[in-house]
């Protein structure tokens, strides 16, 4: 299976099924996909994309906040022995409840607090050692803030990294709505982030939302402003291996997956 | 910023947060119980209603996926409801994953889609199966525990004129549906706990076992009621449980 070269960073996209036949015909263009879904059983083009593009396992493994199941250990240990993914991802997220009555079955941060970090430590552990591969995670916005924590994102981040030793998934749309919705830049947001253990970017856009009222994560393009903090943090993460154009819908397009990583990749100097 | 005493953990906190955010009822009483000053309680406010909008435009958008084949002769998706006004009022009362939620907002699209030009005699039903399986993608409640047999939150049988299942093959092949595709079949809708969804069709002994499974019958009753021996009907109500069909008392 083909793999992420070392020493060079491998620009790349998410597997969109619907755009299998367009993934294989872009050449060198993509270096690698990271797969938020499993294949479906009727994808006829998933054996010729792996062994075509090197995969980043990408999917919904579980919530870290609470210990995983037999049967989702279980599974992320399947998709892993079915990538051979370098890495596998998972997120900074607590979206069910314990007894999972209510789901926001969408990005929502833990409460940064001792107690969420000794969860998040203890059950990251076991699904490293469960995949047996290297585990990265991903940063998450909040939109509002309760008068609950007792640190910054960048504390609790920085500490479950030295604690772990897993590294960063670096999502910088999702950086990017934090500090626009704290007041601050991006730059300056980031400053206490340990992008010392970041291993992969994530780029895309962002748009306005009705209900927010305000920007919120979009599959489209990234912009100059994402692009040109990619290449801010890239200066700053010498152990970066990969960005990935992070989009995954019906209704993306060819002409916007190609287009992102054309940019992206020139933004990198690659083209 | 010091932590206020409480004995409450900080899981069982989030789980407060989540209950808010996904229901709008909630958000409306008070938010005194939760650390929100007034200012983040209008935030967090207008997140619960972008999470519930982009909730359901999903679920609509993989659930009524083949009608969505005729957009452009339909000039209609079923996802446009949630732009629509009346899901503003939903929006102010819903409760996120909810079985009710799901059932409304399934109502909204048929209606949506059912009020144009039909592309063919099987559009109705074709928008009942899609209802059907919106019904399943759009309900994530845990299911309570039983001490005798019952029917899966969500789980659903539909009876249709027309061969759903081959339907929906050749809609996917783009060939032309004719009327050697009228037939009678009951298709059986459900989910796991685990979000796999099934459509199966059934029949026989299956469907005599799926309709006396009542909630107020045990397995001596239901095998009673059907005529059939206790054994087949243990068998029918694990293979049913596999699916989310059925929800079996605890062993």
């Amino acid at each position: 299976m083909p793999s992420i070269l070392e020493g060079r960073i491998s620009i790349g996209a998410f597997y969109n099924p619907h755009l299998a036949g367009e993934l294989l015909r872009a050449g060198e263009l993509i270096g690698h996909l990271a797969m938020a879904d499993p294949p479906a059983v009727d994808d006829a083009a998933f054996p010729y994309i792996r062994d075509r593009f090197p995969l980043l396992l990408h999917d919904y493994l579980g919530q870290l906040s609470d210990p995983l199941s037999p049967h989702a250990l279980d599974r992320a240990r399947q998709l892993q022995d079915l990538y051979r993914s370098p890495w596998v991802a998972e997120h900074f997220q607590c979206l069910h409840t314990q007894d999972h009555e209510r789901t926001l079955d969408y990005v929502f941060p833990p409460l940064y607090t001792e107690e969420f970090l000794q969860r998040f430590e203890a059950n990251a552990r076991v699904l490293r050692d469960t995949v047996g591969a290297p585990l990265v995670m991903e940063n998450i916005p909040g939109f509002f803030s309760l008068e609950h924590a007792q640190m910054s994102e960048a504390e609790f981040l920085r500490r479950f990294f030295d604690d772990t030793g897993c590294g960063f998934l670096l999502d910088l749309p999702h950086v990017w709505l934090a500090a626009h919705y704290s007041g601050i830049g991006a730059q300056e947001y980031l400053k206490a982030f340990p992008l010392e253990k970041v291993v992969e970017l994530h780029v895309a856009g962002v748009e306005l939302d009705r209900d927010l009222e305000g920007p919120w994560i979009a599959p489209t393009a990234p912009p100059g402003d994402i692009l040109d903090l990619a290449l801010w943090v890239a200066e700053r993460a010498p152990k970066l291996r990969a960005v990935t154009f992070d989009a995954f819908s019906p209704s993306l397009t060819e002409e916007t997956v190609l287009r992102s990583v054309v940019a992206t990749r020139r933004a990198f100097g690659l083209n | 910023m010091p932590k206020p005493e409480s004995s409450k953990s900080d899981r069982d906190l989030q789980d407060e947060v989540i209950r808010y955010l996904a229901d709008a009822r909630a958000r409306k009483k008070s938010s005194a119980e939760l650390p929100l000053s007034p200012e983040q309680a209008q935030k967090a406010e207008k997140f619960g209603r972008f999470l519930a909008r982009r909730y359901y435009r999903d679920r609509l958008a993989r659930s009524f996926r083949y009608s969505r084949m005729f957009s452009s002769a339909i000039g209609r998706t079923a996802e446009q409801v949630v732009d629509g006004e009346f899901f503003q009022d939903f929006l102010n009362e819903c409760v996120m994953g909810s079985l009710e939620a799901a059932q409304r907002v399934g109502q909204m699209a048929v209606m949506h889609m059912s009020n144009v030009l039909e592309p063919g005699v099987w559009w109705e039903e074709l928008l009942a199966y899609e209802q059907a399986f919106f019904l399943q993608a759009a309900t994530a409640e845990a299911e309570p525990r039983t001490d005798i047999p019952r029917r899966g939150r969500s789980a659903v049988s539909c009876a249709f004129r027309w061969n759903l299942p081959e339907i929906l093959t050749r809609l996917k092949s783009a060939q032309n549906i004719g009327n050697d595709l009228k037939k009678d079949v009951l298709l059986l809708f459900s989910r796991t706990a685990g979000g796999n969804i099934y459509v199966v069709e059934m029949e026989g002994s299956s469907e005599l076992i799926w309709r006396h499974t009542d909630g107020a019958r045990n397995v001596d009753q239901i095998a009673s009621a059907v005529s059939l021996p206790v054994k087949t009907v243990q068998d029918t109500l694990q293979a049913l449980s596999q699916i989310g069909a059925v929800v079996l008392p605890p062993r």
